[in-house]
């Protein structure tokens, strides 16, 4: 429920004065920036905390899927830099957009039902209201926020190995600095985690840490192995 | 023959549905940033699950109801009634 922002903001929310005949209509939405529109929405539909839990998520995961390549490849001793750049480009493509795709249709559908249920209950349609534009702008971003985060933690991640296909860093440094800033990213989403929910931040930063670590440990045991 | 004189509507009072999601301060901004409206009011009068009764008291010089109904639709309100309505001759 939206109570928190104050009167300044508010006089920028999207109304139209229509005039009938000939006068003609004025959008207050041409005077409206553009980020305190959306943030408006946010506000209406309460869609900050699932659009956090998006960018964590998928942010998780686009780290750990190049964890994966550059693990993998260390176990099979092809600790090639292109290959592994290429690779997770490849994956982080491929999350960026499974996440666009299944983020919109999935918020969509969610937010289209809760639409048509606050319409039977006002006895009213809300096609031409502010909360079916906030329902798209919500599902638009949630869909793009989706896509972006495994896509930005991937290539975050991968950087010591571009600088190593350049040849501008060794390739084992490379795998260990790669390495280092795929935990440090992960401890950094955890103490997102734990900012948002008021609790220890070296807590949460450490369960974050730790799944990476098994993911390496066990890379790293089963590359000596193998 | 005298002339006539233009009424203005210088009060409503308007009964109606909101959903939850809307806030009644960023509701009565909205309404008041409307031309000729000087003042608004607006109190809760039953609160369910997903909607809430309210009750809108729009003062100004003036008002035009067809803008005000047009600005509450689009803020996705559902007019019940005008309860109450304030005429004068400037």
């Amino acid at each position: 429920m939206s109570s928190s922002h104050n009167l300044s903001s508010v006089e920028t929310l999207l109304i139209a004065n229509r005039e009938r005949g000939r006068r003609t209509t004025r959008a207050i939405s041409e005077r409206i920036k553009v980020l305190k529109r959306i943030k408006f929405y946010i506000d209406t539909l309460d869609a900050g905390g699932i659009l956090r839990r998006y960018f964590v998520m998928n942010g998780f995961d686009g780290a750990l899927a190049v964890m994966g390549i550059i693990v993998g490849s260390y176990m099979t001793r092809a600790l090639n830099p292109r290959f592994i750049v290429g690779a997770s480009i490849g994956a982080s493509i491929a999350m960026a957009v499974s996440g666009f795709v299944g983020a919109f249709i999935t918020e969509r559908a969610e937010r289209l039902r809760e639409i048509k249920e606050l319409e039977r209950s006002l006895f009213t349609s809300l096609d031409k209201s502010v909360l079916k534009q906030a329902v798209n702008m919500i599902t638009l971003l949630a869909a793009v926020i989706d896509a972006i985060a495994p896509l930005l933690f991937a290539l975050i991640s991968i950087t010591p190995f571009v600088l190593s296909m350049w040849s501008l860093l060794p390739v084992e440094i490379a795998f260990y600095s790669s390495l280092t800033i795929i935990c440090l990213l992960l401890f950094s989403l955890g103490a997102l985690l734990a900012r948002i929910s008021d609790e220890n931040l070296l807590k949460y930063g450490l369960y974050m840490l730790t799944s990476g670590l098994a993911v390496s440990i066990l890379g790293l045991l089963l590359g000596g192995v193998l | 023959m005298g002339e006539k004189q233009k009424v203005v509507i210088t009060k409503l009072v308007i009964d109606a549905l909101k959903p939850r999601e809307l806030s009644i301060i960023d509701l009565a901004a909205i309404l008041c940033s409307i031309d000729k409206v000087e003042q608004v009011s607006i109190s809760v009068r039953e609160v369910d699950v997903k909607t809430e009764t309210i009750r809108i008291t729009v003062q100004g010089n003036d008002l035009e109801y067809p803008i005000i109904s047009d600005v509450l639709v689009e803020s996705g309100i559902a007019i019940r009634s005008i309860d109450e309505v304030s005429a004068e001759k400037p």
